[in-house]
């Protein structure tokens, strides 16, 4: 993504902008500040972006659905990191935790602005198309500028020799074409379709993104997939035994031991991830439920390792074991013809393609107990 | 002719008596008749829109003035390494 021009980031496009109904207010209803030809006075108690969730929100002030749903959702809220950090630590440590998400995580939260007017701000933010608020988001100034690095490469294809998703290569998808905004502004908007009830909509405040239903899945467009009369006998033999991904993924990064950091020299927050790499292994699903009933999934290994937040404590994951670093995936790279499925045993029997015991690093084993698998499906005679 | 000028006074009284009966029935009707909404009539006269500046968008959509102005910001070289 080539970088804004400083006069870029803040020029508004007045034929364009102005023949619109945002474009009907002024700048200060929004944004408050001054109306004043003097700079310094016009920008005070400005603020550059008045659409942050919550109760300022002046979004919604006419798009309360909106709002009211997605200061709930993991984009405004953050809190699938924090059901990571806590299920790994202790509330004693929290304190502490506290203020390396604060210096570390919480820039990477997202306003409405984030996705309809600006470039993000953890990536020096600027407006994407002289103000103008883009119904929808443009794939590479919003959405691969933050999910770039494993998700938009991926999709893309960035990475040499390894074909981009099938779904972007063929069809020329973007995000939206499968997470559609109802999804984006309430992701469980379509849960209570069937959690009706006060007692099942418990169960729709989990903070993981893979916790609950796939939204969106697969079959909601491939909806003949393991159906009876579907062509592909191997979709019908598998059934739910394997994810998706497990048949049509390719190789994807998986990462190293991010450590954070504040930096003595400049006094801002840094981070080192130790390496990046290819793998492409197939793990056990380490909670199959209703919606993922799998037994094998694909898995990413993620960049955390117990000592990643020790600039800010000792011992702040005394839990690491609780949660695997092996984590299901559901990368995006998919294909119809991958080289795990070209035959029965290209998969079965294939050592290479499963994350057993022996890929795991010593002091992991605990913590991925629930993807290890310890005996690989047999070659089929 | 003269017959008809002899019965002058009595037209005109005829006439004067029968212009308030039709002025008494109208105020009849309109005591009975359902209120109709107020349509608001359009005045000749328009007012001039007050001009207002909006010294904002003067300067944020004057691009040559942006190039001048917007500083770039310099940051300092980040220390972070790898795969963010």
């Amino acid at each position: 993504m080539a970088p804004l021009e400083p006069w870029e980031k803040v020029f508004v496009n007045k034929d364009k902008y102005s023949s619109t109904v945002h474009g009907q207010f002024q700048c200060t209803y929004c944004h408050a500040g001054n109306q004043s030809p003097d700079m310094e006075i016009a920008h005070k108690d400005m603020n550059p972006d008045p659409s942050t969730a919550g109760k300022d929100n002046v979004c919604a002030t006419c798009h309360q659905n909106e709002e009211e749903h997605f200061s709930e959702s993991l984009h405004a809220s953050l809190n699938g990191y924090w059901e990571k950090i806590n299920t790994r630590s202790i509330p004693e440590n929290h304190p502490a935790l506290e203020e390396m998400f604060g210096n570390h995580c919480s820039t990477c939260h997202t306003s409405c602005g984030d996705c309809h007017i600006s470039q993000p701000k953890n990536v020096g933010g600027g407006l994407v198309d002289g103000h103008i608020i883009n119904k929808t988001p443009s794939m590479s100034q919003n959405c691969t500028a933050c999910h770039g690095s494993r998700v938009g490469a991926e999709y893309l294809g960035k990475h040499e020799g390894i074909p981009g998703d099938a779904h972007f290569r063929l069809e020329r998808m973007n995000c939206m074409s499968c997470h559609t905004g109802d999804d984006m502004h309430d992701s469980t908007g379509a849960c209570k379709k069937c959690h009706n009830t006060p007692e099942l909509e418990k169960l729709l405040t989990s903070n993981s993104r893979y916790a609950g239903a796939q939204i969106p899945s697969c079959e909601s467009c491939h909806e003949d997939v393991g159906k009876p009369g579907d062509a592909n006998p191997q979709h019908l033999m598998h059934g739910n035994k394997l994810a998706c991904q497990v048949c049509h993924s390719i190789q994807y990064t998986s990462c190293d031991s991010c450590h954070v950091a504040i930096s003595q020299k400049t006094g801002k927050p840094f981070y080192e991830t130790q390496s990046t790499y290819f793998t492409f292994y197939i793990g056990l699903n380490p909670d199959p439920n209703y919606h993922r009933p799998y037994q094998y999934v694909v898995v990413r290994h993620v960049p955390v390792d117990s000592e990643s937040y020790s600039y800010y404590g000792d011992t702040l994951l005394p839990n690491f074991d609780a949660l695997p670093t092996w984590t299901y995936a559901t990368p995006h790279n998919i294909q119809a013809k991958t080289p795990q499925n070209a035959s029965c045993n290209a998969c079965h029997g294939n050592e290479k393609l499963f994350l057993t015991a022996d890929k795991v690093k010593s002091e992991e084993q605990q913590a991925n107990q629930s993807v290890i698998v310890p005996q690989i499906p047999p070659a089929i005679p | 002719m003269r017959k008809h000028i002899k019965f002058l006074p009595l037209y005109i009284g005829m006439f004067l008596i029968a212009g308030c009966a039709s002025q008494n029935a109208i105020a009849t009707n309109n005591q009975t008749a359902t209120p109709e909404p107020q349509i608001p009539v359009a005045t000749t006269s328009v007012e001039k829109p007050v001009e207002v500046v909006d010294y904002c968008t003067d300067c944020h959509t004057n691009k040559e003035q942006l190039m001048t102005l917007a500083q770039p910001v310099l940051a300092s070289e980040s220390e972070s390494k790898g795969v963010g």
